[in-house]
Order: C-alpha cells, then sequence, then structure tokens
C-alpha cells in the first residue's frame, strides 16, 4: 500500500520546498559573503560611514574630507582593520591628538607575550602557551582571589560563600549538610554581591540586599531562587560589598567606581601605562563602560581626574550627569598607594607582560577586584589619549 | 612584473607544502616501521611462561599498527600480549584516544587543566576549599628569592640556615612531572644531606637559582606503607571519571620505591607498581617499566598478595568528591599519600599515563562499558573514525 497524500500535506510539502530554494540561496549569499572583494567593499562603506557621522569635539575645528578619508585607509593598511571610533579618539578635529600616537588591540598582541620570568624552562620551546595557562589565574576569579591570599596579607574582598546550584563548595564545614538557600540565611544582615566564577563586562554579577529571612535582588528585579536558577550549574561567588571611599562616593554612591590602570614589565622594570576611572549611571549596578557607564582619564604624575567624562555613543560632558561633579582636578584618595601595591605585586603574577587592574578604593586603602590580560585598548586611549610612544619607551627601557 | 613575482611565489609555496607533506609521510612511515622493530625484539615480563611465536607476535604487532592502534603496539609487551592463552587485547584501551575523547577536549573551555600545571596554583586552591587537604607549603622561590610576603625567610639560604637537626624538607620544581626536580633536604649532627647524599650543597643551589620552587612540608606515612619502603613517599594513583553527572572511581595503584637510597617512587626512576583490588588490598605481581614481575617487594621482601592498605575507602570518597571542584574535567590522576589520619592529596595530573594502570589492573575497558552503558558505543565511533583519519 502506498501512502496518498493529502491536500493539506502536498501544501506544506511546496512551502517546504520554497524554504528549501530560499535556504540554498542564502548559501550562495553566504559564500559570496567571505569572497574578498566583498569583503574589501564592505570594509569601503563603514568607513565612509565613519567619515560621514558628526564629530564628538564641535569646539575645534574639523580636517577637510579628504584628509579624513586619508587617514582612515592608513590605519586600514597599519593594522589590517579599518578604525569604527576614529571621531570618538578626536583624530578628526584638528590640533587636538597626534594620529601616530593611537593604537589598534592587533599592535599589542604580540608583545603581550614576551615573557618578564624568562629563566622559566617553557618559555624557550613555547612562550605563547605560558600566557595561556596562567589565564586562567586572570579569568577564573575563585582560583585568584586564592592565589593572592595565600600570598599577601589582606587585599581582596572577602569571600564568604562558593555555591553550585544547590550545593555548597566552600566552605568545608558547610559542605554537603545544607541546601545554598539555608546557607544564605545564615549570613548576617547587610549587602551582597554575587559573581560568576567566569564571567565578563558585568553581565553575571548581581546585588543581594538580605533582611532577616528577606533578600532582595537588583533592587527587586529577581528573587533568589531565579538567580540561582539562572546560573545553570555554573559554580559562583558571594562577597562583602566593598564600601568606597567618601570621596570617590561624591562622584557617584550607588555603584562602585573602580579605576583601571594598565601597567607592562619587561626587563624586570614595572611601569604604569595609562588609567582612567570608570564611573556608573542613573539606575545601574555595575559601572562597566559597555553596560552604559562613563569613562574619565587619569593623570599619572598627579593623581587627578582629566577634564571630560566620554561614553561609547553619547556625547562627552565635564561633569557627572546625576551628581553634578566636576571632573577636572578632582583628587583620587590613595593614589600613590594604590601605584605602589601593583609594582609589588606585578612582579609575583607570572606569565603576562601587561595586566589591566581593576582597582577599588576603601576608606583604609586599595582593594584589587579583578585583573585581565587581553583588555580592550579602546576605552582608555578615549580617555587618557594615544599610548603608541610610551609604549615603545617602556619596551626599551 | 608583478604579477609574474607573485606567481612565482605561489609556486615556491606550493612546493614547500609538497615537501612538507612528503617529510611527513616518511617520517610516519619510520616511526610505525620503529615501532614494529622495537616491541619485537623486546623481551618479555613473563620468564616463566610460554611466549607466541615470533610470525605470530609480528603479525599481530602489525594488525595493530595499521588499525591505528599504535598505543597498544608500543606496549606489546608490557600487557602480556606476546604470551600464550593470557591476556586478551580487547580489555585495552589506547592512552591517546583515552585522553583526547574524554579529558582534554572539554577542559580546555574551562581552563581547569592548567591548575594543575602549576603545583602552587593547585596548593592555592585546594587549601582554600579544605586547610588540612594537602601538605603546608612554607614558601614560593623564584630564582632563589622567595616571592611570599608571609613568610620570614626570603632567601634559600636562609630556609637551610634555620634548619634544625632532624628536621626534613621537600624542595619541588613548579612544573616539575616524572619526579624531575625533587630535593629531599635532612639535617643530621649538624650536617645537610640532599636527596640521601646523591646531591651536593652546590649542585642544589645552582638548580634552585634557576628555576621556580617550592618548599614544602614533610609528611610522615602510615607505618604499613612505610613497611614497603620507608625512605620514600608512597603513593596511591587513583582515576576518576565523569559519568552521567558523577564522579566515578576507576581504577588504582600503588607506586613504591625499591632501593633504602630512593626517595622518589616514580615508575621511570625505576620504582616498582601494583595494583588494587576494591577491597583495598593489593594484587599478586608487581610491576617494572623495563624488568620481569615479581612477587615480593626486593629491598623490603614483603609478599603482595592480599597485604591491606588502611584508609582506602576514604581515599576513593575523597576523589570522588573533590572531583566536584574542577568541572569541566572529565578525568583525573590523582597521587594520594596515606598519613595516620587519613588520605592527603598531592598532585593533580590532567593527562596522566595510561600505561602503568592498565598494566596492573589488566586492562579497564571493561570497567569502562560497565559505568558508561550505552554512551560508550559512541565513544568507540568517534575512536574508529579517527584511527582511519589518522592512518591516511
Amino acid at each position: 500500500m502506498k501512502n496518498v497524500l493529502t491536500s493539506e500535506e502536498i501544501e506544506e510539502n511546496k512551502l517546504d520546498n520554497q524554504e528549501l530554494k530560499r535556504k540554498n540561496n542564502n548559501k550562495f549569499i553566504k559564500k559570496l559573503k567571505r569572497t574578498k572583494p566583498a569583503k574589501i567593499l564592505r570594509t569601503m562603506v563603514k568607513i565612509r560611514r565613519v567619515v560621514k557621522s558628526p564629530s564628538f569635539f564641535p569646539e575645534y575645528e574639523r580636517k577637510s574630507k579628504i584628509k579624513r578619508y586619508y587617514e582612515n585607509y592608513k590605519w586600514l593598511f597599519r593594522f589590517k582593520r579599518y578604525n569604527p571610533s576614529y571621531n570618538l579618539f578626536g583624530l578628526d578635529v584638528k590640533g587636538l591628538r597626534d594620529f601616530d600616537d593611537y593604537v589598534d588591540v592587533k599592535y599589542i598582541k604580540k608583545d603581550r607575550l614576551i615573557q618578564h620570568h624568562a629563566n622559566d624552562p617553557l618559555v624557550k620551546h613555547r612562550p605563547e602557551n605560558i600566557t595561556i595557562r596562567y589565564s586562567l589565574l586572570a579569568d577564573n576569579k575563585h582560583v585568584f582571589y586564592a592565589y593572592l591570599d595565600s600570598m599577601n596579607k589582606k587585599l581582596v574582598p572577602e569571600t564568604f560563600l562558593v555555591i553550585q546550584g544547590q550545593k555548597i563548595l566552600t566552605p568545608f564545614e558547610v559542605n554537603n549538610k545544607i541546601t545554598s538557600i539555608e546557607a544564605l540565611k545564615k549570613l548576617n544582615d547587610g549587602k551582597y554581591i554575587c559573581k560568576a566564577t567566569i564571567g565578563a563586562f558585568g553581565d553575571s554579577i548581581s546585588l543581594i540586599e538580605k533582611k532577616g529571612n528577606k533578600f532582595i535582588v537588583n533592587n527587586g528585579e529577581k528573587t533568589i531562587e531565579e538567580l540561582i536558577d539562572s546560573t545553570k550549574g555554573e559554580p559562583f561567588l558571594i562577597q562583602e560589598y566593598i564600601k568606597q571611599h567618601e570621596k570617590i562616593n561624591k562622584l557617584y554612591p550607588n555603584t562602585v567606581n573602580t579605576l583601571r590602570i594598565i601597567s607592562t614589565r619587561w626587563n624586570e622594570n614595572t611601569n604604569i601605562l595609562a588609567a582612567m576611572i570608570r564611573i556608573g549611571t542613573s539606575g545601574k549596578i555595575v559601572d562597566n563602560a559597555s553596560n552604559g557607564g562613563t569613562f574619565v582619564g587619569i593623570d599619572i604624575d598627579k593623581g587627578t581626574l582629566m577634564k571630560y567624562g566620554f561614553y561609547y555613543d553619547f556625547p562627552k560632558e565635564t561633569c557627572h550627569p546625576n551628581t553634578k561633579t566636576i571632573y577636572e582636578n578632582f583628587e583620587i584618595p590613595y593614589w600613590q598607594e594604590s601605584i605602589e601595591l601593583i609594582k609589588q605585586l606585578h612582579p609575583i603574577i607570572f606569565g603576562f607582560a601587561t595586566i589591566g587592574w581593576d582597582i577599588a578604593i576603601t576608606e583604609d586603602g586599595p582593594v584589587i577586584v579583578e585583573i585581565n590580560w587581553n583588555y580592550s585598548v579602546k576605552g582608555i586611549q578615549i580617555a587618557s589619549g594615544g599610548f603608541r610612544k610610551r609604549w615603545e619607551e617602556l619596551k626599551q627601557k | 612584473m608583478k604579477i609574474v613575482k607573485k606567481i612565482k611565489r605561489k609556486l615556491r609555496k606550493i612546493k614547500k607544502q609538497y615537501l612538507i607533506k612528503k617529510r611527513k609521510k616518511a617520517l610516519r612511515k619510520k616511526y610505525k616501521e620503529r615501532i614494529i622493530r622495537t616491541s619485537l625484539n623486546e623481551k618479555t615480563l613473563y620468564p616463566d611462561l610460554e611466549r607466541k611465536s615470533k610470525l605470530r607476535r609480528s603479525i599481530e604487532i602489525f594488525c595493530f599498527v595499521i588499525t591505528g592502534k599504535t598505543g597498544i603496539a608500543r606496549n606489546y609487551n608490557m600487557y602480556g600480549l606476546d604470551i600464550k592463552n593470557f591476556h586478551n587485547s580487547d580489555d585495552y584501551i589506547d592512552g591517546k584516544y583515552f585522553h583526547n575523547n574524554t579529558a582534554v577536549r572539554n577542559a580546555k573551555r574551562k581552563k581547569y587543566n592548567y591548575i594543575m600545571a602549576d603545583k602552587f596554583l593547585t596548593y592555592c586552591y585546594l587549601t582554600r576549599i579544605n586547610p588540612d587537604i594537602s601538605p603546608k607549603v612554607y614558601n614560593l622561590l623564584n630564582c632563589g628569592k622567595s616571592i611570599m610576603e608571609k613568610s620570614k625567610y626570603k632567601t634559600a639560604q636562609e630556609i637551610i640556615n634555620s634548619l634544625k637537626n632532624n628536621d626534613k624538607l621537600c624542595f619541588k620544581l613548579a612544573y616539575g612531572s616524572g619526579g624531575t626536580g625533587f630535593f629531599l633536604v635532612e639535617k643530621e649532627n649538624d650536617e645537610i644531606i640532599i636527596n640521601k647524599g646523591k646531591c651536593t650543597l652546590e649542585n642544589f643551589y645552582k638548580n634552585i637559582d634557576k628555576q621556580k620552587y617550592i618548599v614544602q612540608e614533610f609528611i610522615k606515612q602510615h607505618e604499613k606503607i612505610a613497611n614497603l619502603n620507608a625512605s620514600s613517599l608512597n603513593t596511591i594513583r587513583m582515576t576518576t571519571v565523569y559519568v552521567n553527572g558523577k564522579y566515578k572511581y576507576l581504577g588504582s595503584m600503588l607506586r613504591c620505591g625499591i632501593s633504602n637510597t630512593e626517595c622518589v617512587d616514580n615508575a621511570c626512576h625505576g620504582g616498582i607498581f601494583i595494583g588494587i583490588n576494591d577491597d583495598g588490598t593489593l594484587k599478586e605481581d608487581g610491576y617494572f617499566m623495563n624488568a620481569p614481575t615479581s612477587k615480593i617487594h626486593p629491598s623490603s621482601k614483603v609478599v603482595f598478595k592480599d597485604y591491606e592498605i588502611p584508609y582506602f575507602k576514604e581515599a576513593i570518597k575523597m576523589a570522588e568528591h573533590y572531583h566536584n571542584y574542577f568541572p569541566g574535567m572529565t578525568s583525573i590522576g590523582w597521587d594520594i599519600a596515606i598519613t595516620d589520619k587519613g588520605p592527603m592529596i598531592i598532585e593533580l595530573n590532567s593527562g596522566w599515563a595510561t600505561v602503568t594502570v592498565q598494566m596492573c589492573n589488566e586492562g579497564f575497558k571493561k570497567r569502562i562499558i560497565e559505568l558508561y552503558n550505552d554512551k560508550y558505543k559512541n565513544i568507540i565511533k568517534t575512536l574508529k573514525t579517527r584511527a582511519k583519519k589518522n592512518n591516511k
């Protein structure tokens, strides 16, 4: 017996055929998109878009259109990649910033892998593998806090619990006896911060407020059970909420505003390359720039803020939108201490030639929140200017 | 003219690639030939039993090489396949494929296998979980200078000058494997002895001034295990595997040093290794890397059969429990020492040697089939496809 198709099924088959044809067409287009001339066309369109978009520094005189095209194509041939943040860098304006002083991430990538502990036997065979091997230290916060705790005195925020789903990983005394919610109820009242062990850009960070047996997560967005479900079985830390210095509270009190300081280490000399502070804006828990925060450059010698606060997609400002504090000449407390701390710690952390440090400042001094080895160069170059010349100076010192 | 240059460049590239391919093919052929030759000419580990004829052995080894099981062909004599009516080749797994399919691939995403490469990182991570689980590290030395801010002593010389009589300390290379870069320092009658007199003080300082070392406490092992060989720390190599959301015990062996002058128990330093039953007693035979088997320990004359190991069940529980802290790792090799209070973790290994564990446990393919049930069929499928690719 042969199966006889009904009219509905025949129509469905027709629809399927149409979809198949569409898919095949899509495949052809995808192949076309991967070819070299298509890629070149796409970058040309993108560069045109960059040149046509308005300037971020309207008070200065703008360069001519031909020169802007010329500089954009120069960047393309120098780093094999077009520059989407040409206007943000302030390169489209006369007499403000130097074009040759700016770099792409590709420029830094090779120098990142040069080792500062040359006596390691593995360096001779495969120097690249060492940074990748130690990248666990920077990526996994549980391991990083354990490493620094065993080396030094208190430099990192205290972790109370490490939770994986319904299980508790640390501390060991509570292990396997009670569920994670029961353990959370045993903590003292107050604010806590919850982080995934592996996470970036502030996606996985949430704030927990505890009052008696009630929990408020992210100002009432979720319940505590939903938070535990959303981690999908990956371990996460519960830490103390850092109480920051009063002076930094003047900038914005609702988030922990961290300093981002970049240090380099070649030929056994640690130096500081550039620095900025990241400040949260209204209605956010995190200060990351990709989540809508502002960032302001820091003068390294004086320890004071620069003139402008920048965004990725809005025009710049001279004061904070919510608190209206003026950035220029704003002094940062414990600046010298935090630089000395970095100079102490960089030789101890193996494998990285450059590190981007995230440092929060409390009443007692600086505290290390996180380190990054593959930090982005975009934000810090917008805030505090290009660093190509200084980079090459430090390399030869 | 530019076009001509470009074409020339391309032609050169193609020529280079062709030459590289040819060279690789020749190397692979040589490698296979060498395997067949060496495993044919090796001596047996069982001189008392009857051996297969040379023709049959050569055919079997040739078959293993052709089907891509070079791991079994290389260890043909070690697994005891060269003897009549003895061991079955289907019980053994090729170690390379085992790790490719289970351990490393999943771990790379989460990078937990990089903890095991550095001994100081493992110590930090484990003591964070439970402070009594692994031996204490007093200091971390980089090129002879201390990095830890907590510690009193700043150089290697200060540490050794501060030793009192009858004190013992271990110096370990942070990336060392297979027993390399290990120094046992003792002080007896105001004299410092290193590695039982095998190494001088000058050599010791030369090694330590070059690389990264950790300074660890010396562990007193349980009397029953010290009876086998007192001079070295005899450890259990235990293996655990991830099965359907749980971590389970796969197999284990005990490693001992042979003589009184040896401080290390590793097999490549001439140590003896013995398989362990599930109830915690030793198996009959003790194995060496390149020597015939024996049923008695060569120096202490202890009979292996039914010799009990203390705290063995606790050790299994501990390994299965602590595997939870390494999500993504599907198999770990644990080095566990046994003290008077209980088991202690000394080292972790991500790509552990499957050869020695399989030798003394007569292969663990059956055990893996028991644990995985249907899932194992998928693993075998991928193994076969990989073998075909490798042969091409």
